[in-house]
């Protein structure tokens, strides 16, 4: 393992063991039920209206 | 931090998860840096393709329906995992085609999608200078002629030194070309209107359409579906640096739909009122002699802060993907290595330049199907929880060590997805199938993709419970009774190993 490799592992264990204490105090939520119905909603009127369009051709 | 320490250290630790502390961007701050990105000269060439096929009206439609659809799709597969993560976007995707399959993808998929979005990206900046030139000096240099590949490939050596200073640099002139070109938007905006009714706008005919109505209109979403998903490649590295879930989702949505919209119909607008596609041709005869030329020397400009972003972005994955083979080639050879393809495509401006449509339905082709693969993993399958360790951990030690470092299920489902694309709507030839007209193609692609990836999975590699897929919320192996951040806490410690 050279220098670049030896100080690439040492940086990942001192981040994920960071990270992991971040994760008990200040987890980072999934995205939300909310989110998600909103998105779905955007795709679902695109939807209609492309079949809108598309029917009156 | 000199321009090199930290294009080296970016370059080489890029890949690794980024703190707390390190998530700098908020919401209105994420919403400024993907206007910047969407409000990019490839619009205005997006908004001119949109009108070879269909009017105003249709066309305003087409370009709300296809970039909302591949927008949220895109976001899903690229935003959400590594924002609530923290990992770039090819290193969280080992969950899915596993260590080696990210590099199948990189190195196919990634890379010539984006050699052909720089290669025009340079084509375009040739065609600006050589305009100005001929509006200017009374030269009369042809849209195919050698001085635009002479200009394209300046437009290659100048951006590898803008790359080479490193992401400081291109962020530093980022600040003056995403304002710059919003206000540019804005101006012919108004000019375009001014110049030109209402009525007049509804009116103009098409450019170049096929003779079925339906199919110019199906042919058009599907185009701004793939401009919504052609932003897949750069959002995870960027999402990763928000604070919150909504500080990424939503002003990627109102940065790359709102602002591609409107940079698009300007684009469209004025294709259709001067009869060019082109913007480097309609730029003159919209702005007169003196902002035309003005806007074209920016838009040239602008092209090479573009080219920069694209290489960064597609250099960092490729030394990522690359592993150990890679991990001490220098960074400014990296980059230099890159660009050789768009440099030999320079040679032939018309080859994919005068091609937009069929560039962006190409890249719609693949991305989509990766989407579906991507949202059918870390949605259905793995209910949005990922071992972090495990995606960092070496070879079989790693959850994500699938088959030999390849997801075969996933590979195979992304190539099925492709498959159903080109069946549907062939990019090369513009053969269209019959459902194409109802369907599209590249929600086909998704649906196929996402579907066969979790048929796949369950009947492989879930049954046996290699991949990792036994510990989302719900599954048989999952630690029982933990809440989700507690059981993710568990997981960082139960963690062994590391790259």
């Amino acid at each position: 393992m050279d220098a670049t490799q030896s100080s690439l592992a040492h940086e990942l264990d001192r981040r994920l063991a960071l990270i992991a204490q971040e994760w008990h105090t200040h987890p980072v939520p999934p995205l939300q039920r909310a989110d998600l119905l909103a998105l779905a909603a955007i795709v679902v009127v695109a939807v209609l209206l492309a079949l809108i369009v598309g029917v009156s051709r | 931090m000199s321009a090199h320490e930290d294009v080296s250290r970016e370059a080489t630790f890029g890949s690794l998860p980024v703190t707390r502390q390190e998530r700098v961007w908020n919401f209105a701050d994420f919403t400024w840096v993907n206007v910047g990105l969407a409000i990019a000269t490839w619009a205005f060439v997006g908004g001119g393709a949109t009108a070879l096929l269909v009017g105003f009206r249709d066309g305003i439609l087409a370009m709300l329906v296809g970039n909302a659809i591949g927008v949220v799709i895109m976001l899903l597969a690229s935003v959400v995992s590594s924002q609530r993560y923290g990992v770039e976007q090819y290193t969280i995707l080992r969950s899915v085609f596993g260590l080696r399959g990210v590099a199948v993808m990189v190195f196919t998929v990634v890379l010539f999608t984006e050699v052909g979005w720089s290669s025009l990206l340079s084509v375009m900046f040739g065609r600006a200078v050589t305009q100005v030139s001929n509006e200017s000096f009374g030269t009369d240099i042809a849209p195919h002629s050698f001085p635009v590949t002479l200009l394209a490939l300046l437009a290659i050596v100048l951006a590898w030194a803008l790359l080479a200073k490193g992401p400081l640099t291109i962020r530093f002139f980022n600040r003056f070309v995403a304002p710059g070109l919003a206000l540019l938007t804005v101006g012919m905006f108004g000019m375009l209107f001014l110049e030109t009714s209402w009525p007049e706008l509804l009116a103009a005919a098409p450019l170049a359409p096929f003779d079925d109505s339906r199919l110019n209109f199906v042919v058009a979403v599907e185009l701004n579906l793939a401009v919504g998903f052609s932003w897949w490649p750069v959002m995870g590295s960027l999402a990763r640096l928000t604070t919150s879930p909504r500080a990424a989702l939503w002003p990627a949505f109102i940065g790359l739909f709102v602002a591609t919209v409107v940079a698009q119909i300007v684009g469209m607008a004025a294709a259709l009122t001067l009869g060019d596609s082109d913007p480097t041709v309609w730029m003159v005869p919209l702005g007169g002699a003196g902002l035309g030329v003005l806007a074209l020397l920016f838009i040239a400009f602008a092209n090479l802060t573009s080219l920069a972003s694209i290489a960064y972005s597609t250099c960092l994955a490729i030394r990522q993907a690359g592993g150990n083979l890679l991990v001490n080639v220098r960074w400014e050879i990296l980059c230099a290595a890159f660009f050789v393809l768009p440099a030999i495509l320079a040679f032939f401006p018309w080859l994919l330049y005068d091609q937009f449509l069929l560039i962006a339905t190409w890249t719609g082709a693949f991305l989509s199907a990766i989407c579906g693969t991507v949202v059918a993993d870390y949605f259905f399958l793995r209910r949005q929880h990922l071992d972090l360790r495990g995606i960092y951990s070496p070879g079989a030690q790693s959850p994500y060590h699938f088959t030999a470092g390849f997801n075969v299920a996933a590979i195979v489902s992304t190539g099925l997805g492709a498959a159903t694309y080109v069946f549907l709507y062939n990019p090369q030839t513009l053969q269209t199938h019959e459902a194409f007209t109802w369907l599209t193609a590249s929600i086909p692609a998704v649906v196929v993709a996402g579907l066969t990836h979790v048929v796949l999975t369950l009947a492989t590699y879930r049954r046996v419970g290699r991949g990792g897929y036994d510990q989302a919320p719900g599954a048989e192996g999952a630690r029982p009774g933990a809440p989700q951040e507690a059981s993710k806490g568990q997981r960082f410690e139960a963690g062994a190993g590391h790259a």
